[in-house]
């Protein structure tokens, strides 16, 4: 008996283990009026096809009004080194939960991106999407948007 | 001790229960970890290039010219190496990382209506004298360095600033050549530039 219960203890440790770790590094206070993306890289080990990979994007409003943002797949110009730019098929992997949410004046909020990749799908063994997310009640000739990297390896 | 069984086993079924609903968002065996950090970027001063009304241009846009966003003038190559006063534009990276940024510029459309109907496209070539008939080409510069041109593409185009610090800022600016054949229209036309700003990663 003392031997199941010590199994029992260790399979729970052991699990404890195996959750998730999120880590977090909290925008400084000055941020609280400016738009703002986190994560800035998200890393996908051991991917393979019919395998599912996701993560939530936080999207910070720093506005002083409600404001609608575009999240949207990007294949960059340039990828990491080691790294090739993601196929063109792999915006069809790509799901946004939320391709235009709205955020309340200073309202944080996540949105969930997942990456799917077909059973039948082959992708190169390094390869990097970004997700851009834009202020999209910018009208100046010069905008700006947010890129979280995402670099996926394959196992 | 079957008490204590069985409050072992509730406890284990509360840390279970969480571990596996988040384990089963992603596949088995797939690993995936962000990495900490807040983006984030700013313009400082103007967001639009009156192209040839910088300076002492006459805001009329020809063909085949090439312009500069330089407040030191509209017709006036930056000096190598590019110093702040040769730019128009400023980036400040409020970010609590490094950042890359990249700039994509789209084709010219009508101002009123934004239809593309072949105002003036981006060439996508290989750079600010790349132009053509419709077509022109257009690259930046940035300060605080030797003097040399990153390709604004419509799509697609490689980091123009690389490795900009947390908190820090840079100036830059905009070569264009305008395309080589007569405009066919005289209504006022517009083009955006996108700036991404990404997270750096050291080669």
């Amino acid at each position: 008996m003392k031997k199941l219960i010590g199994l029992i203890i260790v399979t729970g440790l052991l699990l404890a283990g195996c959750a998730p770790k999120v880590e977090t590094l909290e925008p400084s206070p000055e941020l609280y009026d400016e738009v703002w993306i986190s994560p800035g890289k998200v890393n996908v080990g051991n991917f393979y096809p019919g395998a599912r990979a996701e993560y939530q994007l936080t999207i910070h409003n720093g506005n002083d009004q409600p404001t609608e943002f575009s999240v949207t797949f990007r294949v960059p110009g340039e990828a990491a080194e080691g790294f090739v730019t993601a196929p063109s098929e792999a915006q069809d992997w790509v799901i946004i939960a939320d391709p235009t949410p709205v955020l309340k004046a200073k309202e944080t909020k996540d949105v969930l991106i997942a990456v799917e990749m077909p059973k039948d799908a082959k992708a190169p063994e390094k390869w990097e999407f970004w997700i851009a997310v834009r202020d999209a009640t910018q009208t100046g000739m010069i905008q700006t948007e947010l890129a979280c990297r995402w670099l996926v390896t394959m196992r | 001790m079957k008490k204590t069984l069985i409050a072992l086993l509730l406890a284990l079924a509360l840390v279970v229960i969480p571990v596996s609903s988040a384990l089963a968002d992603s596949s088995v065996g797939v690993t995936v970890t962000a990495t900490p950090g807040v983006l984030s970027i700013s313009l400082i001063g103007p967001d639009t290039w009156p192209i040839n009304g910088v300076k002492a241009g006459d805001g009329v846009i020809r063909t085949d010219t090439l312009y500069y966003s330089n407040p030191l003038g509209d017709e006036t190559a930056p000096a190598d190496p590019v110093v702040d006063g040769a730019c128009l534009f400023k980036f400040s990276n409020d970010s609590n990382v490094s950042i890359d940024i990249t700039c994509d510029m789209g084709d010219f459309v009508l101002a009123a209506g934004g239809t593309d109907i072949g105002y003036m496209d981006n060439s996508d070539g290989t750079g600010y004298l790349d132009n053509g008939p419709t077509e022109f080409g257009a690259s930046g510069y940035a300060s605080e360095a030797a003097l040399s041109y990153v390709t604004f593409k419509t799509t697609g185009s490689s980091t123009f600033i690389t490795n900009l610090a947390a908190t820090g800022s840079k100036m830059w600016g905009v070569a264009l050549t305008t395309q080589e054949d007569a405009f066919t229209s005289i209504d006022a036309i517009k083009s955006t530039i996108t700036c991404t700003a990404s997270y750096y990663i050291a080669p």
